[in-house]
């Protein structure tokens, strides 16, 4: 009979591959950003918008996560960049064994951006770190404007809030800057966009923003 | 709903302490934060739900929640909230560190 003393990060695995993918990221000198909404916010809208931006001056790649279908995947692919889809089959979240192996099927060379659009959540996939340099989190206008004070856990650990469809605040009962003030009373350094997959509005903005985040080779 | 993923963790984690005789675990002591997107009762369930396939049917997890803590840089208090905010609910100062609540750790395996 007797206690051990463990003292373990039950996710600990997780973090490790993490850290080895943070690692392989930088030594390519490759930008990754871990883009998170609630299903329906428009990740893969804007996934659009950024690449029909950038992708004439930056050489970009996608991983699309979903519970099902490669849907996402072929939207991106008929915009001519290189996409590798992750069916979850039913896991509500991405990790980073996952991010791991599907990076070495990406036939891209000269990588500089990559964007990792994980399973549509608020909850579980802030829990898991993929080795990305920062996580982005989208809210839409349509959600209403007290998402961030919902789910915190995921505002705390983001770096970036878009809140997309802004063009639909005249229709709908949510002000864009109630919704900013939730989110900074969560975490105050937040970098805040406001863009509409629609109109255009704020995607320079944004992607200016991807821009200067860029490495330097 | 990712409580069955963290219950398999849990007994990975069990495997590399325990070699031999997994029956003759008891408790397995967990401290989990209230920040830290688990629910408990499933986490359970789920754990309950695979352990006899690792020879841990004779094994419950005991759960230690970790209340979310704030420390305040600026008035030096330390404040347990039920609601996470990156504000010091004594002096309202923004300088704060959370300091507890996010915890996801095995801590002690209690074997008879």
């Amino acid at each position: 009979m007797g206690v051990l003393t463990v003292e373990r990060k039950i996710l600990q695995k997780n973090d490790v591959i993490a850290a080895e993918n943070r690692a392989m990221f930088l030594q390519l000198g490759l930008f990754t950003i871990n883009l998170l909404s609630s299903p329906g916010s428009g990740k893969t809208s804007l996934v659009e918008k950024t690449i029909e931006v950038l992708k004439e001056k930056v050489n970009m790649a996608v991983i699309e996560g979903d519970v099902q279908t490669d849907l996402d995947a072929r939207r991106i692919e008929k915009l001519g960049v290189p996409v590798i889809q992750i069916v979850t089959n039913g896991g509500c979240h991405l990790e980073a064994n996952l991010v791991h192996e599907s990076f070495k099927n990406l036939i891209a060379d000269h990588l500089q951006f990559l964007i990792i659009e994980n399973v549509g959540n608020l909850v579980c996939p802030a829990s898991y770190d993929l080795g990305e340099d920062c996580k982005v989190v989208l809210v839409s206008t349509t959600e209403g404007d007290d998402k961030p004070l919902k789910y915190p856990a995921m505002f705390i650990k983001a770096k970036v809030m878009i809140i997309n469809k802004i063009d639909l605040v005249p229709y709908v009962n949510c002000k864009p800057d109630v919704i900013e003030q939730n989110a900074l009373s969560i975490n105050p350094d937040l970098k805040i966009f406001r863009t509409s997959c629609t109109t255009g509005e704020g995607i320079q903005e944004w992607c200016g923003w991807i821009n200067s985040n860029l490495r330097v080779r | 709903m990712h409580e069955l993923s963290i219950a398999q963790e849990i007994i990975g984690i069990v495997d590399q302490y325990v070699a031999e005789d997994k029956s003759s675990v008891t408790k397995i002591r967990l401290k989990i934060g209230k920040l830290s997107n688990v629910v408990v009762d499933s986490l359970i369930f789920c754990f309950d739900a695979i352990k006899s396939d690792s020879n841990l049917q004779n094994a419950e997890l005991v759960v230690d929640e970790v209340p979310i803590a704030i420390k305040c840089n600026t008035c030096n208090s330390i404040e347990e909230v039920s609601n996470f905010a990156a504000y010091c609910p004594n002096c309202n100062g923004t300088d704060t560190v959370m300091i507890s609540g996010s915890e996801l750790n095995v801590t002690e395996i209690e074997i008879d």
